[in-house]
């Protein structure tokens, strides 16, 4: 269309001026034909009005074709508008559109501007947000006890709840070994026990012993008593070992009421230990279990907070690792605002070349095309360029040693 | 002591994800907005450059022979980091003095395995 628009002007002032020129001749002769008359014949006053006459002719015959001139010229425009709506290659056509391109090329160019610096300002927000949460992540994992797979507080809270076991299993043994004291004493009241039936029969043996002195005391005394005047001390000594013999009978019952007491104490002691003592090990059987529930109730706790941690230590890192692979894709900014910029460019450019006075006319596209293609920074440029599709592009990732 | 690197790009967002990664290994990070810039911003011992090819008042392979001018970091290795392929592009880093080149957009392991193998000592 450019092209049809350059032949039409060109040809259009051609056209114009050599009907400029065609339109002078019947002047020129005109005026030719005056002058000779003037210089060839008398110059009488018949030749000068005749010449006078045909100058005058040759002038209005002048402005009458340049009249016509003008009035094909314009219905040639009209036919040209009508027949070839398609092929406007008027120069007034090519000045519209030098207008509008003056006009709406540096809106466009704003426009992408606007995109670029949008898309750049949010997309740098999100990145330095993202960039934020992955520092955060990482710093969390990195404190100490934090780090993944190191478990620090978990360990910790292992050694308190097994030193915590520790302390309660030993409470449990104290009281395992005050019973076993408990037995002990118990089997030595059991012995003590059979000292007392000793004691017992030692204190029958007393009585037996007193009776049998009693007795032999008493023959003492009939012994005495018919031995006469002669026996008199002796019937007194008789006597005195009698009431020896009763003071000991006496005394042997006593240690045997005392000997029974003290072994119905002993009994009834031994009886309330060994209760005692059953329902001590009833205790320590019930501590045992209580303290075993509990400490397996801590140990659920425990193993269900260290999984808690781990899992969270565990999708910590992996939120961490999303939002880097997140960060890379978001590199794609810097290739749109290369291209967007690069556009910008090209616009200004452009306005720059409408701006400026035979611009269009003197410019050379496949120059202008080449400069085009020169500034491209990306792969997708270079393809669009000449036409070819990005959708099965592949991204590139290589890396090169010099 | 850690060791430090220069991130040059144009683009913040680009930046970003360069400096987390490289922060993630344990580097120190400086970062550049384009040429010029990073030119101010040399100072102390620099291990590394990561440097973009385009970017406004001064590209990248300006920026580098600029770099190799410089005594001070006259062997310091540079990685250029560009959406850029062409062979002829990757020429003129390497005559510039360029040791890498990596497209982008980049996994930020393939970077750090650049980084990792040219890094000074």
């Amino acid at each position: 269309m450019n092209t049809n628009s350059t032949d039409f002007a060109s040809f259009s002032r051609a056209y114009s001026q050599h009907f400029s020129i065609a339109a002078l001749i019947p002047v020129i002769i005109g005026l030719v034909s005056a002058v000779m008359i003037v210089l060839f014949s008398n110059t009488s006053t018949q030749g000068l009005f005749g010449a006078a006459l045909i100058a005058i002719l040759s002038i209005i015959s002048g402005v009458w074709c340049a009249k016509l001139h003008k009035k094909m010229q314009m219905s040639m425009r009209a036919f040209a508008n009508s027949v070839l709506p398609d092929e406007i290659t008027s120069t007034a056509s090519s000045q519209v559109v030098e207008e509008l391109c003056l006009h709406t090329l540096p809106i466009w160019s704003r426009q992408v501007e606007t995109v670029r610096s949008m898309t750049e300002t949010s997309l740098t927000d999100l990145t330095i947000r993202f960039a934020e949460i992955v520092n955060r992540l990482q710093a969390r994992n990195d404190a100490p006890g934090h780090a993944v797979g190191s478990h620090n507080d978990s360990t910790d809270m292992i050694s308190i709840f097994d030193s915590a076991e520790n302390s309660l299993q030993s409470v449990v043994e104290s009281l395992r070994s005050t019973q076993d004291g408990r037995t002990l004493i118990l089997d030595h009241v059991r012995v003590l026990t059979s000292y007392t039936e000793e004691l017992h029969s030692m204190s029958t043996d007393v009585a037996a012993v007193a009776a049998q002195t009693n007795l032999l005391a008493l023959n003492a005394a009939i012994e005495a008593a018919r031995a006469g005047e002669a026996g008199r001390g002796f019937a007194v000594v008789a006597d005195e070992v009698r009431k020896l013999s009763t003071l000991s009978s006496e005394t042997g019952k006593n240690m045997s009421k005392k000997v029974n007491i003290i072994n119905e104490a002993i009994a009834k002691t031994f009886e309330i230990s060994e209760k005692s003592a059953m329902e001590d090990s009833e205790v320590l059987k019930r501590s045992e279990n209580s303290v075993s529930d509990v400490l397996a109730t801590f140990t659920q706790i425990v193993e269900g907070l260290v999984q808690s941690t781990k899992t969270l230590q565990e999708e910590g890192h992996d939120i961490r690792c999303e939002i880097e692979e997140m960060l890379v894709a978001l590199q794609f900014q810097d290739r749109t605002s290369q291209i967007l910029n690069h556009i910008k460019v090209n616009l200004d450019d452009l306005e720059q070349v409408i701006v400026q006075k035979d611009g269009v006319d003197t410019l050379d596209i496949s120059d202008w095309l080449k400069k085009m293609e020169e500034g491209y920074a990306t792969t997708e440029q270079r393809r669009n360029h000449s036409g070819q599709s990005n959708a099965a592009l592949e991204t590139e990732q290589e890396i090169t040693f010099f | 002591m850690s060791k430090t690197i220069l991130v040059v790009d144009d683009s913040a967002s680009l930046r970003q994800v360069v400096s987390i990664s490289l922060r993630g290994a344990g580097y120190e990070v400086i970062e550049a907005c384009d040429g010029k810039d990073a030119l101010t911003k040399l100072k102390g011992k620099i291990h590394l450059v990561i440097s973009d090819v385009n970017m406004p008042n001064m590209d990248g392979i300006t920026f580098v022979k600029e770099l190799k001018k410089l005594s001070s970091y006259k062997f310091t290795p540079v990685i250029m980091l560009t959406t850029e392929s062409q062979e002829s592009k990757k020429a003129e880093g390497q005559a510039a003095g360029a040791k890498a080149w990596v497209v982008k957009p980049f996994q930020p392991a393939t970077m750090l395995a650049a980084v990792g193998k040219l890094i000074l000592p």
